[in-house]
């Protein structure tokens, strides 16, 4: 039970800290981040390269370096990186569809095909192949701790305890920042919050970059707990995701949290020898929520955001 | 005296629909000037025009000598332009105490915001009594003083209202615009737009009559009181 338990937070907390970054954009556009997923694997695979040296392997011929960053710093660098590639997506893909006023399934077509295309970028650079971060990277945390019949991987307590810190650190942010009130005056009205003086561009921009640097985050400690299976794991991570903010509340940072905590939770409650059904579980439940709360377990009801 | 806000031979449309077709209009400093017309004149136009939240077509607006036609809403705020919109758009979700707080966005020092905060707990009592409520929750005339509070915690140099008194009862609009008249006495300048035109010129030191998305009248508050048009079309009587 206990382990299961400890699983679930586990996995949960990477999903919520991803989550979160749909639920930002969410709350501010009303629309979904369809690049979310590949940012992730973005920053899965550069913390990979950062910290073990290795680049390409795709078209690109494989390439070792000698230089290499320890994990905590490699991570980093990904994070502030895919920060950056978000500005440039809400750049490219959002903010000239904002100023013409589009409809959602507009956004969701140019966000798509920005994930698509860093993607394939991938695939080009890095090829298909399963990539797996090396122990000695990871030598800090012990490979495995017995603990009165408990069994926990060195990564797993690296992965809760940087993801629940981070959710603790945003959650306060939000709540108590003058930055959080902002962002929530955007959220619940652009023109209000621009006749106050918050300069909304920004705000916009400032909001995609930090959800680039969670996704990043994410991808990072999913990729060291397990491994990155090719290019395409962020769009399915992707997928993941966007059932947990729904099954939260849409818009709500702390629903993507409640959701992903849920969803971890879960899916470390199906018994190894149906791992195969992970999956159903998690969407089942989503179906069980959808059916009995609409707007999620911590949803307003929405009202229409055009 | 001098001046506070110009506007040029503005322009501006709504899909298509010309909504102000060349529009001149002054604010200096210590006025109170108010812009009366019927509904869909183009008074609201004018206002989202000047602070920002609708492009100019042609024409140009100067606040402060500085021309801010295509500046970003937010740009104007931290020059001194305020407005405090139709139907309020107060933060419904977040506390009054928030609110407040959020309207000193463009400003620095947190001891000179404070001492902004407790001036407008003085001059709106109520909203001390409310301060961690959600804004949500206020009545109309509540939240009427929490959008011109907000607005005021910013220290603009220009106060513009959109329909302050727009669904409220007598007292409460009596008391706002006893309260404009002493902020207007502090040296505030305060561009006004009002249906209730008996109010609005009471106040006023200059007004001007908007139709159709022209001025068709201006001068002196006294002046168009008693201006037989203005009268019939405005004030009711015959």
């Amino acid at each position: 039970m206990l382990q299961i338990l400890l699983n679930g937070l586990c996995i949960g907390s990477v999903y919520a800290l991803f989550a979160i970054g749909y639920a930002l954009v969410f709350s501010l556009l009303g629309v979904i981040n369809f690049a979310h997923g590949a940012v992730f694997a973005v920053g899965a695979y550069l913390t990979w390269s950062l910290s073990s040296g290795t680049w390409g392997g795709g078209l690109w011929p494989a390439y070792t370096s000698s230089f290499h960053l320890p994990f905590w710093q490699a991570a980093l660098v990904s994070a502030l990186f895919c920060a950056l590639l978000a500005m440039g997506l809400e750049k490219v893909a959002f903010a000239p569809l904002r100023k013409r006023h589009a409809e959602a399934l507009q956004y969701l077509v140019s966000s798509l095909g920005f994930g698509i295309f860093l993607v394939n970028l991938l695939l080009l650079f890095y090829g298909a192949e399963t990539k797996n971060f090396d122990l000695d990277i990871l030598s800090f945390v012990p490979p495995l701790i017995e603990w009165n019949g408990l069994f926990v991987r060195g990564v797993q307590l690296l992965i809760l305890g940087v993801s629940l810190i981070s959710l603790l650190l945003i959650l306060a942010l939000f709540r108590f920042s003058m930055a959080g009130k902002g962002l929530r005056a955007v959220a619940e009205n652009p023109q209000a919050a621009s006749l106050l003086g918050i300069p909304v561009p920004r705000i916009m921009s400032l909001t995609f970059a930090f959800s680039g640097a969670l996704a990043s985050l994410a991808g990072t400690l999913i990729a060291a707990g397990f491994s990155i299976p090719g290019p395409h794991f962020g769009m399915l991570f992707g997928l993941k995701g966007l059932a947990v903010i729904v099954l939260g509340g849409m818009g709500e940072v702390s629903g993507a949290i409640v959701g992903g905590l849920l969803l971890g939770l879960m899916e470390a409650a199906v018994p190894a020898d149906y791992s195969g059904y992970k999956e159903a579980v998690g969407f089942a439940l989503l179906f069980g929520v959808l059916l009995l709360r609409p707007e999620g377990l911590l949803g307003r009801p929405q009202k229409e955001k055009f | 005296m001098s001046l506070i806000l110009g506007i040029d031979d503005l322009h501006l449309s709504y899909g298509g629909i010309q909504a102000l077709r060349g529009i001149h209009l002054e604010v200096r400093a210590g006025e109170i000037v108010c812009l009366i017309g019927a509904n869909g004149a183009g008074k609201t136009s004018c206002l989202r025009a000047i602070s920002g939240l609708h492009p100019v077509h042609r024409g140009s607006i100067s606040f402060l000598g500085r021309d801010c036609t295509h500046r970003e809403a937010a740009e104007r705020v931290r020059l001194g332009l305020a407005l405090c919109p139709e139907g309020r758009m107060i933060l419904a979700q977040q506390s009054v105490e928030d609110n407040l707080k959020l309207g000193a966005w463009t400003r620095h020092g947190s001891r000179a915001i404070e001492q902004t905060l407790q001036e407008m707990f003085e001059l709106f009592p109520r909203l001390l009594e409310r301060r961690h409520q959600l804004a949500g929750t206020l009545s109309g005339g509540e939240q009427q003083m929490l959008a011109m509070a907000r607005a005021l915690m910013a220290k603009p140099r220009l106060l513009m209202l959109d329909e302050p008194s727009l669904g409220l009862a007598p007292l409460i609009v009596q008391d706002i615009f006893t309260k404009l008249a002493w902020l207007n006495k502090e040296g505030m300048a305060i561009l006004l737009v009002e249906q209730n035109a008996h109010l609005a010129l009471e106040i006023s030191h200059r007004a001007y009559v908007l139709e159709n998305g022209l001025v068709t009248l201006s001068g002196s508050a006294q002046e168009l009181s008693g201006d037989p048009r203005v009268q019939e079309a405005y004030l009711g009587r015959t």
